[in-house]
Order: structure tokens, then sequence, then C-alpha cells
């Protein structure tokens, strides 16, 4: 009797057991329940009978029956946790909510990447008025009055007598820089620069420049050579040609102008660069005496290297940007690409 | 200007190939470009300098590229001519500091028809239409040589020539047809009139025409400044006026004449006159030069040896006066007007060394201490904490037009030549230019974004032009407004100003009364208000545009970064919530204050709720706010907070008249 009873316990958990493969949803999940732990299950009827055996029998089927019981409720709890997970859908394949975030304008990402170029061999930045005298956008710079030369900068004036304008270059930069500090000098100042050039997809009244200055006892023309070589790797990161070839501006001498081999067309020929296979980037000279004189800096003691640059020029070059308006347009499309 | 290879090899002993030629050039750094290429000639431009107006020449190329060839030139100033007859016109110059130089001759009995297909060809190369033999001849030279020229009828002439400056209301005709006030200008006149304005255009009533026989030419040498002021008095520049304000010599103006008359004597044959001249003082070009070897190494970093030295002083014709083993005394040719002392020597050499054959070296210094205080870095970590809460940098142009200075009645600094409309004033405000950035993006669908601009505001002051830097948070379309200064306290706060005060006053940008002054430490440092129905208007804007303006030259000496860590709590903080009817109109930070003034240990004070509508009275606003409380030294006990929050309540209906709609724990 009591080894038939303990069989039958066995088979009906072996039976249970069996079912669970198949319980995939709630609904079977609770058929189940009902079939084998309802009021009228198996073992809890076994329970009602039981109280007709010895006490000795009572007790090994009762710890048996509390047993199975057992591990029938504890199947049921993980099967209903397993198939309440299963009822989240995972799908990760929609997108994410766009997210706006801030963006700094490219002119101010290029002028710092310059920047810290030169931070690396010991230039430190400084900025001057963009409101500036004649004497210190021209005169101090050894462009006199009705000098030719002054036609490369057309200038907007702010006074009848022409005598305050907005600065049409960041060099005045180095002769209030010098006045103020005596050598040896190592100095980058970016800012705005005003000309009068129409607004088209190549020119824009307002743009950004770089100047450069390195004034010290034994600076040599072979150190603007390396100096500017040495930026220009660090900026295009890439394979380029630095070539440098006479020029002129009346504030340096020797002067030069260096250019790139195209970094669009990789030197083959392109209308970036005019099908020459080259891109002027920058200007450059060694200080010119004069400028010197004028600054009160003794020109047999001391030598220098400046040099400036334009910062849309760079940008539009190394972001391949085909038209100077977008930067002052600001279309936040155009802001959010960099 | 342009050249012809094939005219430049009329000047050329030797050979010189056009891929040769061209490379100089590179290597001079004149930039050759292609005009047309035709079967036995190559049209090209140069990129010269503007020092360099001997350039503007064949002969001057060439003489520049012979260093790096094998070439020579052949000379230009052998004549053949004789002087015929000796008719001459008398030459007056009223200031000899602006003509240094005047000379003419008179050639009777010329042929003067239409050039020939040959020389008519090389005209039209060089860009020009090709008129009668005399016309072109004297275009000729001036590419030939550099030298201007001019040839006027002779008859036409009364009397002398006298160069003098134009009188009060004097006029011209000059041959381009145009009346011209020529007032303080340098004319050209005979006795009774102007005839030509010198070096720049001669005048219609002298002009060379098919029935001309007998010519004057004239051949000169202005003052460069002279010419150039005038060019820009009468607002006309030539060919000629390009040269001379350039600088050109009187070397270069005898070389003209001798070869103008040599090629009117050939071409329309005439009897030559004599040459009458006037000149000043003005030594005849001799220009000496003092040249240290050691220097080309101090400034260019190579060593030259002696022999390149001298065979490029030489090819550059700077002749060697004396000469020992450090340095050389040179005599500069007239026409080298660029070449003034050693450093322009220097440049030379380096020029001829090649620029490309001078190594690359980085300098060996010694580390300076900073000495430079640029606001540089801090401007980027403000730029950079904008950035993060979510703006976008914009940069815009500094000006402003003068619709906008019309309509808004605004006093900005006018620009004396302006170039258009819209770009004729600076701008005082970053305000319009940011509108402009808004209406921009909403025309190209871009409908919600937060910016900022930190850029320059210019105004006149006491007749002294004062720039400022202004800084501009604007938020168009994005969040509610208290979500836009919820982000500008922010920053404030990480800028390490804390304790903002808010002031309500008035604003002319600024929505009926929603301006309040920004204050820190009793400086005002900007205003954040709604922007205007009328400045919407004007830019065709429909959503409130919420504007954060601070006075940034202000506000960036107030700016610090630097941080002290402050201890976490260690005793846990208690909650209480208030809700009050208060004045439509109170500043809430008076409410803030005065609570925290009670010297309760509380640690933030933040509004929640702001509600008005349904069961509110007019005038009043109901605020949500929660209080925060926390001692450093202990737990609080909920007696001391019942406390606490029983004085806050009473000082606020004291103070504020406020009324409790609700507490809650």
């Amino acid at each position: 009797m009591k080894k038939n009873l303990l069989k039958e316990i066995e088979d009906i958990l072996e039976e249970a057991r069996k079912e669970i493969d198949n319980i995939k949803t709630e609904e079977l999940l609770e058929k189940w329940k009902i079939k084998y732990l309802g009021r009228k299950s198996f073992l809890n009827q076994m329970f009602s009978e039981i109280s007709h055996f010895s006490k000795e029998e009572k007790i090994i089927l009762g710890t048996r029956l509390n047993e199975a019981k057992k591990e029938l409720n504890e199947i049921y709890e993980i099967l209903k946790q397993r198939i309440k997970e299963k009822k989240v859908k995972y799908n990760l394949s929609f997108p994410g909510k766009k997210v706006i975030i801030g963006n700094l304008h490219p002119i101010t990402k290029i002028i710092d990447e310059i920047v810290q170029i030169f931070y690396k061999i010991g230039f430190e930045v400084v900025e001057g008025p963009e409101i500036e005298t004649d004497y210190y956008n021209f005169t101090a710079l050894n462009i006199p009055e009705e000098h030719p030369a002054r036609d490369i900068w057309d200038t907007f004036y702010l006074n009848k007598e022409n005598e305050i304008l907005l600065r049409t270059h960041t060099s005045p930069v180095q002769i209030r820089v010098m006045e103020k500090y005596s050598p040896p000098l190592r100095i980058i100042a970016p800012g705005k620069c005003f000309r009068r050039d129409a607004f088209d997809s190549s020119h824009s009244p307002m743009f950004h420049q770089i100047e450069g200055l390195m004034v010290d006892k034994g600076i040599k023309f072979t150190h603007l050579k390396g100096v500017l070589s040495y930026f220009i790797h660090q900026f295009f990161k890439k394979e380029i040609k630095v070539v440098f070839s006479p020029s002129y501006f009346p504030f340096t001498e020797p002067s030069a102008e260096l250019s790139i081999s195209c970094v669009i067309c990789n030197g083959k020929g392109c209308s970036t660069c005019g099908y020459s296979g080259f891109l002027e980037i920058l200007g450059c000279g060694m200080v010119h005496p004069n400028v010197f004189k004028n600054v009160g800096y003794d020109s047999s003691i001391y030598t220098g290297f400046a040099f400036g640059m334009g910062v849309e020029r760079l940008a539009m070059l190394k972001y391949e940007i085909d038209d100077i308006r977008h930067f002052y347009f600001n279309d936040m499309k155009f802001l959010e690409q960099f | 200007m342009r050249y012809s290879y094939k005219t430049l090899m009329n000047y050329v002993i030797g050979s010189l190939e056009s891929e040769e030629m061209f490379n100089y050039f590179k290597i001079l750094g004149l930039n050759p470009k292609i005009i047309k290429e035709e079967d036995d000639d190559i049209i090209f431009e140069l990129e010269t300098p503007a020092n360099r107006p001997d350039l503007l020449s064949f002969i001057g190329v060439l003489r520049e590229i012979m260093p790096f060839g094998k070439f020579s030139l052949k000379e230009l100033d052998k004549i053949s001519y004789k002087e015929e007859i000796s008719d001459f016109v008398p030459v007056e110059i009223e200031n000899l500091n602006e003509c240094f130089y005047y000379s003419c001759r008179v050639i009777r009995n010329i042929e003067n028809s239409f050039s020939k297909e040959e020389f008519k060809k090389i005209i039209e190369n060089m860009g020009l239409k090709s008129s009668f033999n005399v016309v072109d001849i004297s275009n000729f030279i001036m590419f030939e040589t550099g030298q201007p020229l001019h040839i006027f009828d002779l008859d036409k002439i009364k009397g002398k020539i006298i160069v003098r400056k134009g009188r009060k209301e004097e006029k011209i005709v000059t041959i381009d047809g145009k009346e011209r006030e020529v007032e303080d200008v340098l004319l050209i006149t005979d006795e009774e009139k102007p005839i030509a304005i010198a070096g720049i255009m001669g005048g219609a009533n002298t002009e060379v025409t098919s029935q001309t026989k007998n010519i004057l030419i004239e051949s000169a040498y202005f003052n460069p400044t002279i010419i150039r002021k005038g060019s820009k008095k009468i607002g006309l520049v030539t060919e000629a006026s390009l040269r001379f304000e350039k600088n050109l010599s009187i070397s270069m103006a005898k070389i003209g004449m001798e070869r103008a008359t040599e090629m009117i004597k050939e071409f329309c044959g005439g009897k030559i006159g004599k040459i009458s001249f006037k000149s000043g003082t003005l030594n005849g070009g001799k220009k000496e030069i003092y040249f240290k070897k050691e220097n080309v190494e101090k400034v260019l970093g190579v060593e030259i040896e002696n022999e390149f030295l001298k065979r490029i002083f030489e090819r550059v014709n700077f002749k060697i006066k004396k000469e020992d083993k450090e340095s050389f005394l040179l005599d500069i040719p007239d026409y080298r007007k660029d070449i003034n002392e050693e450093i322009d020597i220097i440049e030379e050499i380096a020029k001829y060394k090649k620029y490309s054959s001078i190594s690359e070296k980085i300098p060996v210094v010694s580390i300076q201490p900073s000495f430079v205080f640029s606001k540089y870095e801090t401007i980027k970590k403000i730029k950079y904490l904008l950035v993060n809460l979510g703006f976008s940098e914009v940069i815009t142009l500094n000006f402003i037009s003068d619709k906008i200075v019309e309509k808004f009645n605004i006093n900005a600094v006018k620009i004396e030549n302006p170039l258009s409309q819209s770009f004729s004033f600076l701008r005082n405000t970053l305000i319009f230019n940011i509108f402009e950035v808004i209406k921009y993006n909403i025309s190209h669908q871009n409908e919600k974004f937060e910016i900022f601009e930190i850029g320059k505001i210019y105004k006149k002051e006491n007749n002294e032009f004062i720039e400022e830097n202004s800084l501009l948070i604007v938020s168009y379309n994005f969040c509610p407004f208290f979500d836009f200064k919820g982000k500008i306290e922010k920053f404030f706060e990480k800028c390490g100003l804390e304790n903002i005060d808010y002031s309500k006053n008035y604003n002319f940008f600024a929505l009926d009364e929603t301006n309040y002054e920004i204050y820190f430490s009793k400086e005002k440092i900007g205003n954040l208000f709604l922007a205007s129905d009328e400045l919407k208007k004007f830019y065709d804007i429909k959503e409130n545009v919420y504007i954060c303006e601070i006075f940034f030259d202000k506000f960036i000496d107030f700016v610090s970064f630097e941080k002290k860590f402050e201890q976490l709590p260690k005793f846990p903080s208690a909650k209480r919530d208030f809700s009050f009817l208060l004045d439509r109109d109170i500043n809430w930070k008076e409410v803030e204050n005065i609570i925290k003034d009670l010297g309760f240990p509380i640690e933030k004070i933040e509004v929640f709720d702001i509600y008005k509508g349904e069961k509110i009275p007019e005038n009043q606003i109901s605020v949500s706010f929660s209080v925060v409380f926390r001692s450093p030294e202990k737990t609080l006990q909920n007696e001391e907070i019942d406390y606490f929050s029983k004085q806050i309540i009473e000082t606020i209906e004291k103070k504020f008249n406020g009324k409790l709609r609700g507490q809650y724990v």
C-alpha cells in the first residue's frame, strides 16, 4: 500500500515535469497548476486520504507529499517568471531619440587647433583691438602713406581723416606686443580682420587671421621654414609638400609665401588649386629692420620672423567647404557638422 | 601685366626655353599664369610685387631671371638716329618735388598710319586695341622698358610746357572723353591750358590723330605719391599711373625717350628735334650700399660662397665698388628703387640662392617664463560651458545695415566708405545679427535651437571709438523659459558667479516689462528678457525669443574657475513643500533671500510650480516650492523642522502678503 502510493507520487511528479516543456503561456501554466496543485489534484487528495494511515505511514507519505508540492510550487514560480519575461518585446533596432547638443563654431575650432600646435613649441596667445589707427595698421609696419602696397589692403575707415580704421590684418598686434615687451618673444594673435571685399562665395568683408611672431637673438630664415613646416604637417596630418617662394610684404624681408601640395587632389590639379597642384596658404618673412626700428628693438642684436594666415581658408581646405558665407549664415545644419 | 614669350625672345642673346623660363618665374614667386598658347607664342601673366614697377616690362622680367639662366640681354640704349633739326619746346617745372624729371622732344613731318599686322599683333597680345603707329609705339615702349610715355600733337600746344598743380575749378577733358576736375592734381600744361594729367592720362585737346604731322614725345619721372594721390582723387587708374605710383626712375625715362625716338624714326620717319628737359638736383641714380657678408648668415642661416655672391651681383647689375674679405660696397642701378639697404641685398641673395635650397631648422631657445596675460583660455572655457549646456556658437559679421539703424534709431558707428548699405555701420549690440541668424534658420527649416555669440560691439563716446565684447545667449522655440533660465543660472554658477541678483528694469529690446537686469556683486552685468514684438516683427519671427545679454568684459573679470571641495553631507536632509498665493509681479529672489535670512539650516529652496488660472485671483500667482533643511552637525528633529516651517509661513504672510494654499511634508 505504502509503496504503491509512493510510486504514484513519483509518477505524478514525473508527469508534471514532462509537461513543463510545453508550457509557453500563462494560461497553460495556470491549467498545469490546477491539475497538479489544485484542490482536486492528486497531491491534495492524497493529503486528505493519509489520515486513514498509520502514524508511521503518515510521516513518510506526508513528508514526501510536502516535498513534491514544494517542488511543483517552485517550478510554477520559475515558469511564471520566465513567461513574464518573454512577454516584454526587447527590440533595440529602433533609433534613439534625437539629442541636440551645442557645438563650437568651426572657425573657433580651427583657431584653437592652430593655437594648440603653437603652444607645443612655446608660443603664447595675445590679442589686439579691431579698431586700429593708421599708424599700427600701416605706418609702423613699414607701409607709409600712399605706399602702393596699401592697395593690397582695401580698408574700411571710421573717420574722414582716414586715421581710424578697422584693422585689415592681425599684424598690428605685432607692433603692440613689441612696444610693450622686450625680446625674446613667441606669440600668436588670432582675430577678426576687415577688408572692403564683396560678400560672395570666396570673399567676405570680415574674416579671421592668425598672426605669429618670434623674435630672439639668432633667429634665421631657416627657423622660419622649420617652424612653419612643422605647423603645416601638424595641422593637415598627412603627407604634404611644403614650398616657400619669394613674395613681398613691406613689414618682412626676405618675404615668402608658403604653398602646399593641394590637399584636395594631392597635387594632381583640381578646381580648388586652379589646376596648379599647389595652394597658397600663408605669407611670412623675416621681420623688416624698419619695423624693429619703429618699436625700438635693436636689429643688430635681434632678428625674428612673422607670419599671417587666413583661418577661413584653412578651415575651408580642411573641411572641404566650398562657400565662405557658410561660416556667417550659421545654418544649424552646418554648425552641427563640426 | 601680360607678356609674350615670342616678344621676350627678341631681347635674348643665347637660349631660354619657355619651360625653363616658367620654372625661373615660379622659383621667384612670380606665379606665371598662361593666358593662351599659340603655335609660336605663349601669352602669360605674372604677379609682380608692388615695389617692383621695373618688372612691368619685357626687359625687367628678363633681367630678373638672368641670374639663373645662361643668356644675356640686348642693349636697348644703343642709338642709331641723329638729331636733325634744332626745334624744341622749353620745359618749366613749378615744383621739382612733384616732378623729378621731365623731358620732351619734337619730331616733325611724321607719317602717322595704322600699325602693320605684325606690330599690331604684339599690341593686341598685350590686351590693347591697336591704333595709329605713334600711339602703339608709345604703348609698346611702356611694355618694353616699363616707362610710360605720352605723345602730343605738337601743333596744338601753345608755347612752352609747364608742369604744375591744377588751379581752383580747373578742368580738362581727357582722351577717354570725360571732363575731369583737376584742382590740386599734377598737370602738364602749355601757356594757355592743361594738356594732360601728369602720369595718368593725356588731354583730348592735344591728342594725336590721323592728321597729326608734328609730335612732342614726353618722358618723365613723377613723384610717385603725387601720382597716386591724383589718381585716387580723380578716380582714374591707368597702366601709366600704376607704374608711376610705384616709383620709376630717371634712367628709365631716358631709355624710354631714346627707344621712342628710335622706333618713331623707323616706323614713321620724320625729322628729329632736340631733347629739352628739366630735372631736380636729384642724384642721377647713384646709390651705394655697404654689405657685410656675415649678415647673410645672420638672417638666412646659410653660408654663402664669395663666388656665388660675385656672380649674382654681376648678373643683377650691382657693381662692386670696393670689396674685402668680409664686405662689399655695391653700386645699385637706378631702376632698382626697391634696393635701399643691406636687407634688400640679402633678400636678392636668398631669391637667387632659391628658397627651396635653404634648409629647415627648429630654433633652439631658452625657456622664458610666461609674461603675456591673455583671456583666450578663459573665453574658451566659457564657450565650452555654453556648448555643454546645449548652446551652439555662431559668428556673424560685425556690421549692421542702414535700414536697421534707421528703423530702431540706433546710435551706431558709421563706416566712412562702406561697401554696401547692408554693411554700412558697426553693430552696437549683437541682437540684430543674432536675429538675422534666427530668421535665416527658420527659413531653412531649422525650427528650434539655442545659440550664443561672443563678439565685439562698438560705440563712439567723446570722439573716441570704443570696442567691447558682448555675449548673447539665445533660445528660440526650444524649451519653456524657466528651462532656459535654469541653464543661464547653471552657467553663472559654473563660471564662479554665485548669488546673482535680478532687478526689473526697462529695456528697449524687451517685450513689455519682461526685462530683468542681472547683477553680480552690485555690478550690472547683463539683461534677461523676451524679445520685443517690434524686433520679432522686423525679422518675421513668430515664437518667443529668450535672450540673455551679458556685458562680457565686465562679466569676465568676475569669472573664476577656481574650485574648493565642500564636505559631503554627513546628516540626512528633510524637505517641506509649500504653496502660496503671491502678488503676480513679485521678485522671487527677494522671497528667497528673506527665507534664507531667517538663519535656519536651509540647504536649498526650489520652485517647482508656478500656476495662474482658475481659482487664482487676478494679479496673483500660485507658487509652489520646496525647502530642503539640513544641518551639518546633527539630524534635524521633526519638531525643529515644524518650527522652521511655521516661521517661514509667517514671514511670507507678513512680508509679502502671501496666502498659504497648502503645506506638505
